[in-house]
């Protein structure tokens, strides 16, 4: 099984588009999955694939994301599962559970660094600040587990004063990490403030959305508070789509709504009615394959739906009804407590 | 089209007055004839209001609705109307000038017998319907009520606008003397937070179950037992999202063989055509049944579903006719299966022989179910069903808040 590990890791490493090496890692990952997380094997037999007769990976059942929330997901016994992440808000029927031993985070800490530095050769030697609570802080959040990766130089949250006044003094450019939620919020709590410019160079990286749990501005309106009152154009705008039950993420940049990902992840796009494969032009559920998925689930329907652009996909929002989830809801539970008259 | 915001506001005053001039001056007597001519004219096969009703389709089609129809119709008889009278008010109470009856849109009659029952208390209604094509059986009720019985016309009226709509929704809050609210819990919540601790009624989340008896003969309940789960896609408070089965696994196969030819035999092959949020949650509840151990059953089109569970635990459907199905070895097994869920429960369909007086009966009623009735009578309550467990006259009075 160590060698699985290291494939992976070295095929994230190598970051190459490798359609046969990602077929086999994606096969020899199923099929560790069928044999010990019991709820999936039971999905996979009654959709008759098995590791006896699965040979492409587009043939390896997708799981609902929902499932993270009713089940234990995990190949490992869960007291060895030292890490688990949950999505955003209490613990509770409604919360996922992301379950990593030691070996999937550290495939989980690769997945996330190539990730991101492959977007651009910008983000290269930029000190990243976060908005969002440290790791130690939250240590049930991938998202702020993402950024200590990262290895984010400073971490702001509830302090958007104590933010303005870094960014004021910045001499050299960062990159700014935040949800969308916490940027809002930063901007809605500093109106009075002069206009700041960071350094030529900085970059922002938002992420989140905005969940239709309250305020909710467009990603144009964002986008121009970007430039308005931090002085970084679109082009150096970046979003990141991302979930806590998958370990890789999706990257766009500026308004250009295409989203990108990793060599090690393949998205399929799926007709929610009758559950196959949607025609290439047509919208669907999108089903994603994540090699960084070691001891979860490789293959997970998400409740997004979108359809495909280029080498990427455009998300065209959430299914209705589908439990509202995602980072920006720790910053609105946080911003509530404040505008709640005391 | 939205009405006009002061035009609530009117119609409210419009209605209060002919609460004084026309309702306060009608016996009950009076009325309980009204309401019987009005059923009469609507029993009549051959009415207008029947054809008229038959080119109802969506979503509620005649063919579906008429069966919960010709049950409340067969209720609004002169005696048993006088015995629910009789039962909860006296000649000289008082029901409000004028009740708001905010109506949901999973179910096509409840204005019907809010309304009906407002008469009764000689209360004048102003309904809100649900938008969209929810509306049209309650948009023929006041229509055939008004050319019925033209004595009381001016005392309903129907209108309709978008629920959540701030300024209509807070209008009718502030007007009307009493409020009967209908819908999911976040609308019952929003609505009485409007009214402001004035006399409020909420009817929100109930979910129901069904039982096959030990000795039922299950090709006879069967048929009934579908309608019961398919009528208006499960998402009325009467549709049973339980089955438990008495009896060994034997018996449970048996019903859930017999159970999905029944409800295809219900559906007659036409299918729902599921939208994409729908079917997500659809697909999703087959998908973590399965995961769990459970045996699905169900046909391609997303038409419907039967969970065979392993566990008895009561599940909640997501709806859209998604029925779980348990065998249990006592029918006394079904009380601590309810406990958890005591307080949503509304109504049961039995599937074999029993008498209102068994311990079986008595017992789920002690539970707080508040309609009970053998299979396929499920969506077919009287006018005396105590939705809820609330008295059905005596609530509308002033003073009974």
């Amino acid at each position: 099984m160590d060698s699985l590990i290291e494939r992976i890791l070295t095929f994230i490493d190598s970051a190459i588009y490798d359609d046969q090496a990602f077929n086999d890692l994606a096969l020899a990952i199923f099929t560790r999955q069928y044999r010990l997380i019991e709820p999936y094997r039971r999905f996979c037999d009654t959709q008759n694939a098995s590791p006896d007769n699965v040979t492409d990976w587009r043939q390896i059942p997708a799981a609902p994301v929902a499932a993270f929330k009713q089940f234990d997901l995990s190949c490992v016994p869960l007291p060895d599962a030292k890490t688990v992440y949950y999505s955003s808000g209490t613990t509770g029927p409604s919360t996922s559970k992301h379950y990593m031993d030691d070996a999937a985070v550290r495939i989980y800490y690769a997945s996330l660094k190539r990730g991101f530095y492959n977007v651009s050769s910008d983000f290269k030697n930029l000190p990243i600040w976060a908005i969002m609570q440290t790791p130690a802080n939250a240590p049930n959040s991938s998202l702020s587990a993402m950024l200590g990766a990262l290895n984010a130089e400073r971490f702001y949250w509830d302090n958007n004063e104590e933010l303005y006044n870094d960014l004021a003094g910045l001499n050299t450019p960062i990159i700014l990490f935040g949800t969308a939620f916490a940027f809002v919020g930063y901007f809605d709590s500093t109106p009075e403030r002069q206009q700041l410019r960071l350094p030529k160079g900085s970059i922002i990286v938002e992420t989140g959305g905005f969940k239709g749990r309250s305020r909710e501005i467009s990603r144009e309106e964002l986008y121009g508070l970007f430039e308005t009152r931090l002085g970084v154009r679109e082009n150096d705008c970046y979003s990141e789509y991302g979930m806590s039950e998958m370990a890789s993420q999706f990257y766009s940049n500026g308004l250009n709504p295409v989203k990108y990902g990793p060599p090690w992840v393949r998205t399929r796009i799926i007709d929610p009615i009758t559950r196959t494969e949607a025609n290439p032009e047509e919208k669907g559920l999108l089903a994603h394959y994540d090699l960084a998925n070691y001891n979860s689930l490789i293959a997970i329907q998400t409740e997004d739906m979108g359809v495909f652009k280029d080498t990427g996909f455009i998300l065209l929002g959430r299914v209705e009804n589908a439990e509202i989830r995602g980072c920006s809801l720790t910053m609105e539970e946080l911003w509530n407590r404040r505008i709640t008259p005391s | 089209m939205e009405p006009a915001y002061n035009s609530i506001l009117k119609s409210i005053e419009a209605l209060r007055i002919n609460h004084h001039d026309i309702l306060l001056k009608t016996s009950r007597e009076q009325i309980i004839d009204y309401i019987v001519r009005f059923a009469d004219e609507w029993r009549n096969a051959q009415s207008p209001w029947r054809m008229q009703a038959k080119t109802i389709e969506s979503p509620f089609d005649y063919k579906e609705v008429f069966y919960t129809l010709d049950g409340l119709l067969e209720s609004l008889t002169r005696d048993s109307l006088k015995e629910l009278i009789a039962q909860e008010i006296t000649d000289n109470c008082a029901g409000y000038p004028v009740i708001g009856h905010v109506i949901a849109g999973n179910t096509p009659l409840i204005a019907w017998t809010s309304v009906l029952r407002a008469l009764l208390v000689k209360s004048a209604s102003f309904v809100k319907l649900p938008s969209g094509s929810a509306s049209a059986w309650g948009k023929l009720f006041g229509i055939s009520w008004l050319s019925i019985i033209p004595e009381l016309a001016g005392c309903v009226v129907m209108d309709q606008w978008a629920g959540g709509t701030a300024n209509q929704d807070k209008q009718l809050c502030d007007s009307c003397d009493l409020l009967l609210a209908y819908g999911s819990d976040d609308t019952i919540k929003s609505l009485k937070s409007l009214r402001n601790d004035r006399s409020f009624i909420g009817y929100g989340h109930r979910v129901s179950l069904s039982v096959i008896l030990p000795g039922a003969d299950i090709m006879q309940c069967i048929d009934g037992l579908a309608r019961d789960i398919c009528m208006y896609d499960q998402s009325g408070c009467l549709s049973p999202h339980m089955v438990y089965v008495i009896g060994d696994d034997d018996r449970l196969s048996c019903c859930i063989s017999a159970l999905s030819k029944a409800m295809d035999a219900y559906l007659a092959g036409n299918t729902t055509n599921r939208d994409i949020d729908t079917a997500v949650r659809i697909n999703n509840s087959r998908i973590l049944s399965t995961m769990e151990g459970s045996v699905v059953f169900g046909n391609d089109d997303l038409d419907w579903t039967i969970i065979q569970r392993t566990c008895p635990d009561f599940i909640f459907s997501p709806t859209h006719r998604v029925v779980s199905v348990a065998s249990i070895k006592t029918a006394e097994e079904i009380f601590s299966l309810l406990l958890p869920v005591k307080d949503v429960l509304q109504g049961c369909s039995i599937g074999g022989a029993y008498n209102e007086n068994d311990y079986f009966v008595t017992e789920l009623k002690n539970m707080g179910i508040s309609y009970i009735c053998k299979t396929g009578k499920l969506q077919a309550p009287p006018m005396s069903w105590p939705e809820d467990n609330k008295p059905i006259l005596s609530s509308l009075l002033k003073n009974a808040i």
